[in-house]
This record gives C-alpha cells, sequence and structure tokens, in this order.
C-alpha cells in the first residue's frame, strides 16, 4: 500500500502547476510542479529554472518570413511552497523570476530589448475530493489565483519596453483546473489528465489597456516507472487560447492559439523526499490566429524536497529523549 | 529545527511578495511645467504597415532635457529625441505614442498616433 501510494503521489506530482502565457506574453510561463495534494503537514519546496525559445512565425499553421523578431527567448527561476493541511486539502504558492525576457531583430538598426524581474504570485488551493484504492482512480480540483505583484511597465534609458518583454503579467489571472488519475494493477504505469481554464483580467496600466484571451488545457499524461529511482513519461498537451481584445472591445486578431505539445519527462528520486526531474515542451501542432511569432522549444529543470512536520517534530522528540 | 526551516521559508516568500510589489523603474516626474516646451513631435510615417519601421522625432526647449516615451500597442527602439517604432499584426489599428519630456522642473507630455494596418493589405 505504502509502495502504491509513493507510486501515486509520484505521478501527480508530474503535471503542471498552471496553464500560462507561452513565449510572447507579459507574465510567467507554464512551469511544472505539483498537482497532487500532498500530505498532512507535508511542506513541499520546488525549484525550477525554464528555458524557452521562439523564433520563427507562423501564419496560421504555417511558417512565414517576417522581418522583425529574429528571436525571443527567457531564462526563468521558479520557486514553489505547497503545504499539507489536511490528507486532502493543500495549498499552494508559486514565485516567479525571470532573469531576461528578450527579443533580437532582424532589422539592422535595431537594438536587442530586455526585460528581467518578479514575474506573478501564484496562489492555488486543492482539494481531493475522490479517490478509490478499489478503483485506482483519484480526482483533484483546485481553484487558484495569479497576482500580478512583479515588475510591470518596465523601462530601460526611460523607453518602456514591449508588453511581449514585461515580467508580470500586469493582470489577475483566475484559475480552474482539475487533475484525473488512474492507476493499474500493473503498478508501473499511470494515465492522468489535467484540465485547467485560465481567465486573464484586464490589463489597465499606465501605458497599457489589453486583455488576454482566456485559455484552456486539456493533458493526457502517461508514465513508466523504470526502477524504483527512474520515471519517465510523455505527455499531449493541448493548449487553446482565444483571441485578445483592446481598448473599444476591438479584437486582436492575431492573438489566441490552439497548440499540441509533446512533453517528455524524466525523473530521478534520490530519496523518498528529494527528485530531480527535467521535460521539454516541444510543440508538435501550431495553429495561430492571423500572423504570431511561434514558440519553438522550451527545456525545464526542477528539483524538490519535501518536509514533513509531523516527523519531524517526533524525531526532535527522539533526539531530545537521548 | 525544521518548524524554524517553514517560518524561514515563509519569511522569504512574504518579503518577496512585498519586494516584488514595487514597480522597477517608475521614476515619472509628477508635476508638470512651463519651463519645457515641446516644439514639435512628428513620426516619418502616420501609417505603417505591420511590421514596418516608422520615425519619431520630438523636439522641446529647455535646460537638462530627458526624453521618455511610451506607446500602447508596439515596440520602440532607440531613445533621446528620436525614436523608432513598429508594431505586428497583434497591433493593428490606431496606437498612441506618448512622449514625456522632463528636467529638475517637472514633465511635459505630448500624444501622437499611428495607424498600423494589416500586414495583408494597406502599407505606407
Amino acid at each position: 500500500m505504502a509502495g502504491r501510494m509513493l507510486m501515486l503521489t509520484l505521478i501527480l506530482s508530474i503535471v503542471s502547476s498552471y496553464g500560462s502565457a507561452q513565449c510572447c506574453s507579459a507574465g510567467n510561463p507554464f512551469f511544472y510542479g505539483e498537482q497532487s495534494n500532498i500530505g498532512h503537514k507535508d511542506l513541499q519546496v520546488i525549484s525550477g529554472y525554464k528555458y524557452s525559445l521562439s523564433k520563427q512565425y507562423y501564419h496560421e499553421n504555417e511558417k512565414v518570413e517576417i522581418d522583425f523578431i529574429d528571436k525571443a527567448y527567457f531564462n526563468y527561476l521558479n520557486l514553489q511552497l505547497i503545504y499539507g493541511f489536511s490528507r486532502k486539502l493543500s495549498f499552494h504558492s508559486d514565485l516567479g523570476y525571470f532573469l531576461n525576457r528578450t527579443e533580437l531583430y532582424s532589422k539592422d538598426d535595431w537594438e536587442p530589448v530586455n526585460g528581467f524581474g518578479v514575474g506573478d504570485a501564484g496562489l492555488s488551493i486543492k482539494y481531493l475530493v475522490y479517490k478509490s484504492h478499489v478503483r485506482k482512480l483519484s480526482i483533484v480540483p483546485s481553484i487558484g489565483v495569479k497576482v500580478p505583484i512583479g515588475v510591470f511597465d518596465q523601462e530601460v534609458d526611460h523607453v518602456k519596453l514591449p508588453i511581449t518583454v514585461q515580467p508580470s503579467s500586469g493582470s489577475f489571472k483566475y484559475l480552474l483546473n482539475l487533475f484525473m488519475s488512474k492507476s493499474f494493477d500493473n503498478q508501473k504505469i499511470n494515465l492522468s489528465s489535467y484540465i485547467s481554464a485560465e481567465f486573464p483580467q484586464l490589463i489597465d496600466s499606465d501605458n497599457f489597456y489589453y486583455q488576454y484571451g482566456n485559455m484552456y488545457l486539456f493533458s493526457l499524461i502517461g508514465s513508466v516507472f523504470v526502477n524504483k529511482n527512474l520515471t519517465i513519461g510523455i505527455e499531449l498537451r493541448n493548449e487553446n487560447r482565444n483571441r485578445a481584445s483592446r481598448e473599444n472591445d476591438q479584437v486582436v486578431e492575431s492573438s489566441g492559439y490552439y497548440i499540441v505539445y509533446a512533453v517528455p519527462h524524466i525523473r530521478y528520486i534520490f530519496t523518498e523526499k528529494l527528485y530531480f526531474a527535467v521535460n521539454a515542451d516541444i510543440p508538435v501542432y501550431k495553429y495561430y490566429n492571423g500572423i504570431q511569432l511561434g514558440s519553438e522549444y522550451s527545456v525545464s529543470a526542477r528539483i524538490s524536497y519535501r518536509i514533513n512536520f509531523d516527523k519531524a517534530i517526533l524525531n526532535e522528540v527522539e533526539i531530545n529523549k537521548t | 529545527m525544521n518548524k524554524y526551516i517553514l517560518q524561514t521559508l515563509l519569511a522569504i516568500l512574504i518579503t518577496v511578495l512585498i519586494f516584488g510589489c514595487e514597480k522597477e523603474g517608475d521614476t515619472r516626474i509628477e508635476d508638470t511645467t512651463d519651463a519645457i516646451t515641446i516644439d514639435s513631435l512628428t513620426a516619418s510615417f502616420y501609417t505603417v504597415k505591420a511590421w514596418d519601421t516608422t520615425t519619431i522625432s520630438c523636439h522641446a526647449s529647455g535646460s537638462d532635457l530627458i526624453y521618455a516615451w511610451e506607446c500602447d500597442h508596439g515596440n520602440f527602439n532607440g531613445g533621446g529625441t528620436q525614436i523608432k517604432y513598429a508594431a505586428g499584426e497583434c497591433c493593428v489599428g490606431l496606437n498612441t505614442i506618448t512622449s514625456t519630456v522632463s528636467n529638475e522642473t517637472g514633465h511635459v507630455t505630448q500624444q501622437i498616433q499611428i495607424e498600423v494596418t494589416s500586414y495583408f493589405g494597406g502599407g505606407k
């Protein structure tokens, strides 16, 4: 039973914490984290890094040559703290920092622009509503919000940077998520699904008046335990974002997209408390409304450490006795 | 021991949240002034196709002037009295460019509008 629980927890923890912006919109990128409800009085700390690259414009699903942005990329750090209030209820906080969000231009007389700084803070609550050992099925919905605490309206040498390199979203985003996991008699295999909806609010700053479209995400994840330390998996993730709008309710025709990613995962478990994981987001199908700069790929790595305060307190008592 | 770890982590999180709320680079001077006059704010093209460049120039009178630039949609490049502006297909429409000229006495602001037309039709 303990092994099964450990496996379930590890598989659950593969999936993403939030759906979010792609390469060229403000705010935190999609970053992998925990979706499971962790144990009572467990604290999990996840620290991660992500690199993302975009360099090709697309008109709908075909490449198109546009003489403007040659390459756009970012380097992003992420810190997540997750605490289990009970066996069913957990709290998740998330904070991002952009080392850089950079655009390089193909036009000769255009210099690169570079934004950096704190992104958004994410807060969410997860609740294990259903768990059956017989059916080997668990369901964890969650609600959350992204708070634009970070840098927005950033400028360099008194020139405002474009919205695409601003570290923070500039507006609240509300999140609804649903995670389902199904195990089998063969305990080495697990299937799970993650559904998410993101509702960005209006950006109404000193400089920008803009509202990103809602984003809907559907993900299927298959994972295999190669051995007690190594897990590999593949995820198919579909992201749909509606068109954005600007002042006077004007719809931004060249915004919104439909993308399918293949996301291979590898996770190495050092101890029950500590693991290291890497994954790559590779778009296998892209459809952009109008013409947009498309995402090429991203890679991320994260390390997770878990502390159980019940056990920790017991250990301290034991130490004090001796 | 571990409760101190938890307290430390929460303190770090709260600190980052608090200090993260401060916007960087927001050095706008709020007072207007008569000591600065914007003589002209012009663009090489007032209508441009998506991703084409127009150059916007601001000439002002006053001493020790600092030129700041903002736009509601699109990208800038350069700085000072002259700046390059272009916007992609995402920014088709009438976009507002704001030039703010400031010195120790205050600031003055002027705006112009650039129409960005679709890559699929229209042009300079």
